[in-house]
């Protein structure tokens, strides 16, 4: 289990989360939900402990172990993976020459970029493929000219890969048409059977009405404003965020 | 000319002129080259590098000239009508129409298969000359390994030639040298109706390397596909030029570079892609991107389109120069890759983008090391 404990945080001068708690178990879906600017991507940027969050107080566990003083290869290698909003394009460096070093780093290989194990190249091409990314896109380098629906598949074919216990998604699902929110949604459910521990950050509740998450948290200002299922999501759907401010927390 | 002459110009003439580049800046330390204008030729070449010792030359240009018989290539020790495409009219090209002491010229035709042809530096100051014809309709590639592996020494490496119509080669150009060396390297081709020349070049520079490779696509319907590595190691400067003209009417080229300067390191990667009035309903894209890693990195992406052609089928044009970003960094980190895997990582896929390292066979890390 993912455990954020009182979590307070500040960029510079600015606080972006105010005494956060929450716990995404395995198996379940935490969807983390919150209008532009309430801190959610903050959280997720805590979590695998970038470069300028400041913890001013409280805790991150995992598996009932402190990952604070972990680098974030480090809590990444633990078991946390981070599948990014707009991740960065990456001039020279192949998607497939990236998955593959990820891949390798997860098996202790020394030489990253060499194919030791074949089966990894194999789920790779058939992952991609049921994501709907073409295998060219696999040879081409890591989102340079991606489309927005390219991106989020390929984050999605990440977490599909490197096989983590905790998959933080954040807005996997903004920019897609129709069938592409239904095809993450498929992942996101599928990472819950395989007894995953997923936070789903989302602003809109379109994405949830798929995978029905197990818990709902609403961030506002940085502050968790409210609690509950997935009929929380729902309520904020129909009414707008002020729903979340009404609900008990 | 004879030798006496071109020593004279070389005398006089300036390393570049204003008007030779995109901007009126030097990009190039010509100080460098100026530096070790008076060195003697050198007696024996050096050794290749450990990983590119698998590389077998049928041509090698050292001390002198030897070469191995090949399935579809004729070669003369001696160039043929040297300068021809090249023109003299800079100090540095000046020079080596002086002082080259090694050529050849090639004649390629039929299936060829892959030629390997080698330049080899050696101590002090060595110069090598290369002419070549691709006859109409023949296929093959053509690797030109322009290598000076140690020491504070110089070479100048010129090559020229023609493709002939609907040949189709590959002409792929590596270019290493040690960190305390200078090099000048300069390629022309010209490129005929319905030819097409796929072209992969990688370079590595040294203390200061110029590397410059113009491509006349003369022919009608002629193709150009070029793909570039660069790497400006630490402490090195390297200044990588591909032009592209475009000539022949619904003539095609596309210029891709990849770059990268590592901790005080210095990289310009340029190109000019022309496209002349003749040129109807060409296409011309060129688009380079430099990525600076580590302290004090320097690194110049200058790619220009000029179209003079009233009536073309695409021209693009773009550059992007960056530091690795944190948010490179973050987002490599977040895959489980260290800070130095990050940055390893980068650099390796740069080396790579070209695709020649791997078709070598090469560990494109390697080419990090003192050559």
């Amino acid at each position: 289990m993912l455990e954020v404990k009182n979590l307070t945080v500040k960029i510079g001068d600015k606080m972006v989360l105010r005494g956060v708690s929450l716990n995404v178990k395995y198996g379940t879906i935490h969807a983390i939900m919150g209008p532009n600017g309430s801190g959610k991507s903050s959280l997720a940027y805590t979590i695998m402990g970038r470069e300028g969050y400041e913890v001013v107080e409280g805790d991150i566990l995992l598996d009932g172990e402190s990952i604070l003083g972990l680098e974030t290869h480090e809590r990444t290698l633990k078991g946390i993976y981070l599948g990014m909003q707009d991740p960065p394009a990456l001039p020279g460096v192949r998607l497939s020459t990236l998955i593959l070093a990820a891949a390798n780093k997860r098996l202790g290989e020394a030489e990253l970029t060499k194919v030791k194990d074949p089966s990894i190249m194999r789920n790779m091409r058939t992952t991609a493929s049921e994501l709907g990314l073409s295998l060219e896109l696999l040879q081409r380098e890591t989102n340079v000219g991606f489309s927005g629906g390219e991106k989020k598949r390929s984050e999605l074919l990440q977490a599909v890969l490197l096989k983590p216990k905790v998959v933080i998604l954040d807005e996997p699902d903004s920019g897609l048409d129709v069938d592409g929110i239904k095809k993450v949604a498929e992942y996101v459910r599928r990472f819950r059977e395989e007894g995953k521990a997923v936070m789903l950050i989302t602003h809109y509740a379109r994405l949830l009405k798929h995978v029905a998450p197990d818990e709902v948290t609403v961030l506002i200002g940085g502050e968790v404003v409210a609690r509950g299922g997935a009929e929380l999501a729902y309520a904020i759907e129909e009414k707008g965020y002020a729903a979340a401010k009404e609900w008990r927390k | 000319m004879n030798r006496e002459k071109y020593l004279e110009l070389s005398r006089s003439l300036p390393f570049q002129h204003i008007a030779d580049t995109p901007t009126v800046k030097y990009y190039t330390d010509w100080k460098a080259f100026e530096e070790r204008l008076g060195l003697p030729y050198s007696e024996r070449e050096l050794e290749l590098p450990h990983y590119l010792s698998h590389l077998k030359a049928h041509v090698k240009l050292g001390k002198g000239v030897s070469y191995a018989r090949a399935e579809g290539v004729e070669v003369s020790e001696s160039p043929k009508d040297p300068f021809s495409f090249i023109q003299v009219s800079d100090k540095m090209t000046a020079y080596h129409a002086a002082r080259w002491g090694a050529g050849a010229h090639l004649e390629l035709r039929g299936d060829f298969g892959n030629l390997f042809i080698l330049s080899i530096g050696g101590e002090s100051y060595m110069g090598h000359h290369v002419t070549l014809r691709v006859a109409q309709g023949s296929l093959g590639n053509i690797y030109i390994l322009d290598v000076l592996p140690l020491g504070r020494n110089m070479k100048t490496f010129l090559f020229e030639g023609v493709v002939e119509e609907r040949a189709k080669v590959g002409v792929h150009l590596l270019s290493v040298h040690s960190h305390e060396s200078v090099a000048f390297t300069a390629g022309k081709l010209l490129v005929h109706d319905e030819a097409e020349v796929e072209s992969r070049s990688l370079l590595a520079g040294g203390k200061m390397s110029r590397v410059q490779v113009d491509y006349v696509v003369k022919g009608k319907e002629a193709k150009l596909k070029a793909l570039a590595s660069s790497v400006a190691r630490k402490d090195t400067r390297a200044d990588f030029i591909l032009n592209s003209y475009n000539v022949g009417a619904y003539s095609d080229v596309a210029v891709n570079g990849r770059g990268a300067a590592l901790n005080k390191g210095y990289l310009s990667f340029r190109g000019s892609a022309i496209v002349e009035e003749s040129a109807y309903q060409a296409s011309s894209e060129i688009e380079l991107q430099v990525v600076m890693i580590g302290e004090e990195a320097r690194g110049f992406a200058v790619p220009v389109l000029e179209i003079h052609s009233g009536d073309v089928a695409k021209g693009n044009h773009s550059a992007g120069i960056s530091h690795i970003a944190h948010d490179h960094l973050f987002y490599l980190r977040s895959r489980g890759l260290s800070r130095e895997d990050a940055e390893r990582l980068m650099v390796s896929g740069i080396l790579s983008y070209s695709g020649l390292a791997e078709e070598l066979g090469i560990e494109p890390m390697e080419l990090l090391a003192e050559a």
